[in-house]
């Protein structure tokens, strides 16, 4: 058997492997996303389901011109930017905390985990009972206990979004600690030790050791969180509904009320294009931003 | 050779999969017996075999719990036909059984979504003749496309004010005939510290289902009114030029806080509970939440009016047919079905139908079916026909529309949006809507 042979063989056991996952992934990943692509610059609605027409950018232009649309993206945006900056800035130093010698260790690490292992619609309809106005809201009741006005956390649109970014960050603050903690327990202790015996405080210690030490948690957590951020559906399902009045409508909560409910299958389909690319863009720079820290 | 045999086994074994799942299809399958097709098994069935029963399905967003009186009917009267239920949730109802009638599949019974785009796309079957003459107008109205008929109307559903009777008797407060009187009682709950009215506005369509009440007894109920709901869908006629006078009407209720931005925050199930344990008096919902009511305070007395006209006389409620029998034009058991939309058609059938919504009203001619005295206040809008529901007439724009009109008036009670684009903006997304 020649040389060829044996190498095409070995491909082909190779391909054979890999087939059902590249089958699967082209199935429902690359074939649907063309098909996205190619929806979006036509007319397809519910309306009119089979003779779909090309209407070039026409799509593309409703985008920006329709303030709900734009309500929602800069939602997103808002969303995105809250929830990764206050899921990571409370994780690392819970991590921290929790990474000390304490007796109570392992039971906190659970309590604050414990939260993400609920279903995010499960946390939507609970935090909904909890935030609620009426008289049987645990939080309004306290809140009013202690002789303040009611808070209508998911009523007013002025605040009702950063209600929203409170439940999930309340409970996936947890979930990105344990990624913190699995990263602080590879720093070697000698670090620590030759720094105490320098004299270094504590937040000299985190600022010089730990934080840096930390960076490939960090670019983890932080591009993992806007990504997740930028998805965001189900909780504004569960808690808001995208309202009150637009004001917690998100570009998937809108993807689906415009594109799929309301029947503007193109309009949803050139939205979703427009979020790929605003996903793309942000994660590079997110990631490029990253990288420079790390060379620091 | 031993390969060889193994190759030609691993053939045969995937030829006999392959055809084994190309034998059944949702519809053509009668049951496990094995039966086809209705004509297949009357020219196949032997005298001694026993009877075969044809499956057809039928998809509602009410649990099965609501329409057991009627399966169990059906099985009684139609022992050759075994209808298979399935419930889908009320909001994702349209998009499954859409996407279902898209790719020539579906249902053989199909609840609702009938509209103009649905007619054209030749989805449902043209009932006019066989049971045009069977039902009440009003509730053929939002089933009759073209002058043909495509789904049959079905126990009323009704919405207005459940109101607890025995706060109402501690502070003397009889029912509103006028909405000064409802003012007026809301003042005088309120003084007393009563919260007069709960509901969850937090979903948009619960709001707009309280301006529609409003906006039936100010204009739909005045000879100008009677048309628009037709001119609106066709786009000949506007909300903002219609309905502002009610709209300024229904503002009435934010500035005087009886409907108020806490709402906004409340789930329909909080404010059952508001209402439910007196801490609210009125609630503004309908029948399909009186046991739920019931059920959390099996003591409560309560009783429901209609929305109260500004001029006085007899109110409305809001209402319509609660949903509609229609038969899928791709069903390929359509003389089974239409056998059950006959059963549909008796007063057996409607009571049956009835009987999981208690108060509903029937639309089938000569059919009267009773009311309980929940709704004692309410005899007088059901003996004078004032139940109406104007959605119903909106086509394809119903539920978008509805949704829009409540979340506008979300903006309208947090003051992020003016009374006056209110309806321009629902007018706006119509005309979107109109123009795919």
């Amino acid at each position: 058997m020649n040389r060829l042979a044996v190498s095409f063989r070995k491909e082909a056991i190779y391909i054979f492997f890999l087939a059902p996952a590249i089958l699967l992934y082209f199935t429902f990943f690359i074939l649907p996303s063309l098909q996205t692509f190619y929806y979006s610059f036509t007319n397809w609605s519910d309306v009119n389901p089979v003779d779909v027409t090309f209407v070039g950018f026409k799509n593309f232009a409703v985008l920006l011109r329709d303030e709900v649309y734009l309500k929602g993206i800069t939602n997103t945006f808002t969303y995105a930017i809250l929830y990764m900056v206050f899921v990571n800035v409370c994780a690392i130093p819970l991590a921290v905390a929790l990474n000390q010698k304490l007796v109570t260790r392992s039971l906190l690490r659970s309590i604050f985990f414990l939260p993400a292992v609920f279903s995010v619609l499960v946390i939507g309809f609970l935090w909904s009972f909890l935030y609620s106005t009426s008289d049987f809201g645990l939080i309004n009741q306290i809140v009013t206990g202690l002789g303040f006005e009611k808070i209508n956390f998911l009523g007013n649109p002025k605040i009702a979004l950063y209600a929203v970014v409170f439940t999930q960050v309340w409970q996936f603050v947890g979930y990105n600690m344990v990624i913190y903690l699995a990263n602080l327990q590879t720093i070697p202790s000698d670090y620590y030790e030759a720094a105490k015996m320098d004299g270094a405080t504590g937040l000299q210690t985190f600022r010089s050791i730990t934080l840096p030490l930390l960076l490939p948690a960090i670019s983890f957590c932080t591009v993992m969180t806007m990504i997740n951020g930028l998805k965001v559906f189900d909780i504004v399902f569960a808690l808001t509904g995208g309202g009150p009045a637009h004001a917690t409508e998100t570009i998937i909560s809108l993807m689906i009320t415009k594109g799929i409910n309301e029947g503007f299958y193109g309009q949803g389909s050139a939205f979703g294009i427009v979020f790929m690319l605003l996903v793309l863009l942000l994660t590079t720079v997110h990631l490029r931003v990253i990288k420079y820290l790390e060379n620091r | 050779m031993r390969k060889k045999l193994a190759l030609f086994c691993s053939i045969m074994a995937l030829l006999l999969v392959v055809t084994a799942c190309g034998s059944g299809g949702a519809n053509s399958s009668a049951n496990s017996t094995g039966s086809t097709s209705p004509t297949q098994a009357a020219e196949t069935e032997q005298p001694s075999t026993p009877a075969k029963k044809t499956k057809l399905t039928w998809i509602y967003w009410n649990n099965e719990d609501t329409v057991k009186a009627f399966l169990d009917l059906a099985k009684e009267k139609l022992p050759d036909i075994e209808i298979e239920f399935q419930y889908v949730e009320n909001k994702n109802y349209d998009q499954v059984v859409r996407t279902k009638l898209l790719a020539g599949e579906g249902p053989d019974l199909i609840s609702s979504l009938i509209n103009d785009n649905t007619v054209k796309l030749g989805y449902f079957e043209d009932l006019t003749e066989k049971y045009g003459n069977l039902y009440q107008d009003a509730g053929k109205k939002q089933y009759t496309i073209n002058g043909k008929l495509y789904g049959l109307p079905q126990v009323s559903f009704f919405n207005g004010y459940f109101y607890n009777v025995e706060i109402f008797e501690k502070y003397n407060l009889k029912v509103p005939t006028t909405m000064n009187e409802f003012y007026e009682i809301a003042e005088t709950l309120k003084k007393n510290g009563v919260k007069p009215l709960t509901n969850g506005y937090k979903n948009p369509s619960q709001l707009a289902q309280s301006f529609i009440s409003m906006a039936i007894t100010e204009y739909y109920s005045t000879p100008e009114g009677k048309s628009f709901d037709d001119n609106f869908r066709l786009g000949t006629a506007k909300m903002a030029d219609a309905l502002s006078p009610s709209l300024t009407q229904w503002t009435e209720m934010v500035k005087r806080g009886i409907v108020t931005m806490d709402m906004l925050g409340l789930e329909d199930p909080q404010a059952l509970d508001e209402f439910a344990s007196g801490k609210a008096a009125m609630y503004k919902n309908g029948p399909w939440n009186l046991e739920a009511i019931k059920k959390k305070n099996p003591n409560i007395k309560l009783d429901m009016f209609p929305q109260p006209n500004s001029a006085g006389g007899v109110g409305w409620l809001t209402g319509g047919a609660g949903f509609s029998f229609g038969i899928n034009a791709n069903s390929k058991v359509k003389d089974e079905a239409y056998r059950v939309l006959d059963l549909v058609s008796t007063p057996e059938g409607q009571e049956a139908l009835a009987a999981g919504n208690l108060g509903g009203q029937s639309y089938l001619n000569g059919v009267v079916l009773p009311v309980p005295d929940d709704y004692k206040s309410s005899f007088e809008a059901f003996k004078a026909g004032h139940v109406y529901f104007p959605p119903a007439s909106w086509g394809s724009l119903k539920d978008p529309i509805f949704k829009e009109l409540g979340i506008q008036l979300q903006g309208l009670v947090a003051g992020a949006t003016k009374p006056e684009d209110v309806l321009k903006n629902v007018d706006n997304k119509a005309d979107e809507l109109r123009s795919k």
